[in-house]
């Protein structure tokens, strides 16, 4: 049983098609990043998730019975002429779930809104573009939906405060389905299990962070020495599972090979008999983004 | 939920002031028209004597009829204006408050019938709040009014005033622009009010509904009303419904 599912979903903006045959299964409590370009059909398909645009064709279903969504925009203007606290009373509401000043409180201090308290007058036409968006987190999680849809919940926040709401998100795995999507693939290598991409409407690649990782990535290792040893890397050059060497700044290297178990065991050998001043050696995983760039790259 | 939405969208009229617009309109008129009914004939005729334009003297009918014409014009637009951004502000569901809203299981029927209660309501107090005021300054000004018309216009207006939201509220959910929400409110008005230059066609147009006072106090029957509110009802019932049955995009 999928929390999400998506078959062969649509959407198109008059003749231009925005998704084109979308089709994803998300299991429950798991965090999915959706990634992908400007333009890929990140918002459109949260929209439509979120029963805020209507899908030319395919279907979708959200947990048991469809309900309980928590959706974040990725501009949230919410209604300038309230107080954040009013409008998390007013969201309270509209879900019919009972809140006290306590709770609001906690809320706000929750997303590092603690300043504004229920007495607060501020209004949040007067709110800075990154309270606005924990605000937005604020209200998003009230009740404490089975399945939340952010659509670039970090965007207008400072790096303190995009960690605090990456480890909010990272908090909720296995108690909420949550599918963000975001141009940061740090964010999704910090906190997803799971991960689409998504270009021109079609899902590119999906799956779990790690085999995503290891796609068409040839295995490696990095080096990092404590002083720049080219005849180190003359040595490593003749072994036959030698593939290539990238070098960084000056003692750092990272050795691409065909046969890694083979090198592995090659490269400690030579490591221990030259007595090579090692400061690091680790399996070179290609990151996120090199896989991002690779999978993009025009096809 | 509708008592949500509805106590939400009284919040926002007095907030952002949209109901001090709409009511500073219709005061305006309502102190203006029964002074200048009184006066200004007199005024024009001791300045230019201009015998020849045959102002006659006015009533406190007429004073109260220019009140409600006057507000079925100038006070109506304000509203129109003021509240066209409130008729469509949810109904963008791309991002904001729309998505909050509409995410958090709001049917759109009952955010359009919250607006329509409150643009009514206030569009309506307004003009009653004028109403009064105009009629008390009538009392002194003319010796007497005309009471029995006065009360028997109360609901004719209102079903004016409901018009006339239902477009404005219509039109906003069905259009989903501000733009559009005022040009289906005062646009079909305006346009309605037309037939009023067409003397067999003047019943027809539901403006008469606003400016009914002065018929009524001549012996005009309330009945006889029944083609100004089926042309405009039909109107705005058409507007409304789409606005309501309108689908997401």
């Amino acid at each position: 049983m999928f929390a999400v599912s998506v078959r062969s979903l649509a959407k198109n903006y008059g003749s231009k098609p925005a998704l084109a045959g979308v089709d994803l299964e998300i299991a429950p409590g798991a965090i999915f990043g959706l990634v992908g370009p400007n333009g890929a059909g990140k918002t459109t398909l949260l929209s439509i998730l979120a029963g805020l645009k209507a899908p030319t064709s395919g279907t979708f279903s959200l947990g048991p019975d469809g309900t309980g969504i928590g959706f974040m925009p990725d501009t949230p203007t919410y209604y300038p002429w309230l107080t954040g606290p009013e409008l998390l009373d007013y969201a309270a509401r509209l879900r019919s779930i009972k809140i006290d000043d306590s709770e609001i409180s906690w809320r706000m201090a929750q997303v590092g809104l603690s300043q504004v308290g229920p007495g607060d007058q501020t209004k949040i036409g007067d709110y800075s573009r990154g309270m606005r968006q924990r605000l937005a987190m604020a209200a998003t999680l009230l009740g404490d939906p089975p399945v939340l849809l952010l659509d670039e919940p970090c965007s207008a926040l400072d790096p303190a405060g995009r960690v605090e709401v990456l480890d909010i998100i990272s908090s909720l795995a296995g108690r909420a389905t949550v599918i963000f999507s975001t141009h940061l693939l740090s964010d999704v290598e910090r906190v997803c299990d799971s991960v689409a991409m998504l270009d021109r409407g079609r899902v590119i690649m999906a799956g779990p962070i790690e085999a995503i990782r290891q796609y068409g990535a040839a295995p490696g290792f990095r080096l990092a020495l404590d002083f720049d040893d080219q005849g180190l890397i003359a040595e490593i050059s003749r072994y036959p599972w030698f593939a290539g060497v990238v070098a960084g700044k000056p003692g750092y290297y990272t050795v691409t090979v065909t046969d890694f178990e083979t090198a592995r065991r090659d490269l400690l050998q030579l490591i221990v008999t030259r007595s090579v001043p090692l400061i690091e050696f680790a399996r070179a995983d290609p990151s996120l983004e090199e896989v991002f760039l690779k999978v993009l790259a025009p096809r | 939920m509708i008592s949500t939405l509805i106590s939400h969208e009284w919040k926002r009229a007095f907030r952002t002031k949209r109901i001090w617009i709409v009511l500073a309109f219709c005061l305006f008129s309502a102190l203006l028209d029964p002074v200048s009914s009184k006066f200004l004939p007199k005024i024009i005729e001791a300045v230019g004597k201009l015998e020849v334009m045959g102002l006659p003297d006015q009533n406190a009918a007429d004073a109260l009829k220019a009140y409600a014409s006057d507000s079925s014009r100038l006070a109506m637009l304000a509203f129109a204006l003021s509240f066209m951004g409130m008729a469509t502000d949810e109904f963008k569901r791309d991002s904001g408050a729309g998505a909050f809203v509409f995410t958090r299981q709001v049917r759109s029927s009952s955010l359009v019938w919250s607006k329509l209660i409150v643009a009514f309501g206030v569009g309506w107090g307004s003009f009653l709040v004028g109403y009064l005021v105009a009629t008390l300054i009538s009392i002194p000004l003319f010796g007497s009014v005309p009471l029995g018309a006065v009360l028997k216009s109360i609901p004719l207006t209102g079903l004016f005033w409901l018009i006339a939201a239902a477009l404005l509220v219509g039109g906003g959910a069905a259009f989903r622009s501000a733009l559009a929400a005022v040009a289906t409110a005062y646009g079909s008005l305006f346009f309605l009010s037309i037939f009023e230059l067409f003397g067999v066609l003047a019943a027809w147009s539901p403006t008469a509904l606003g400016t009914s006072v002065g018929p009524l106090a001549a012996g005009e029957s309330v009945v006889s009303y029944w083609r100004s509110l089926l042309v405009g009802g039909v109107c705005a019932g058409v507007i409304f419904v789409w606005g309501l049955v309108r689908r997401p995009n």
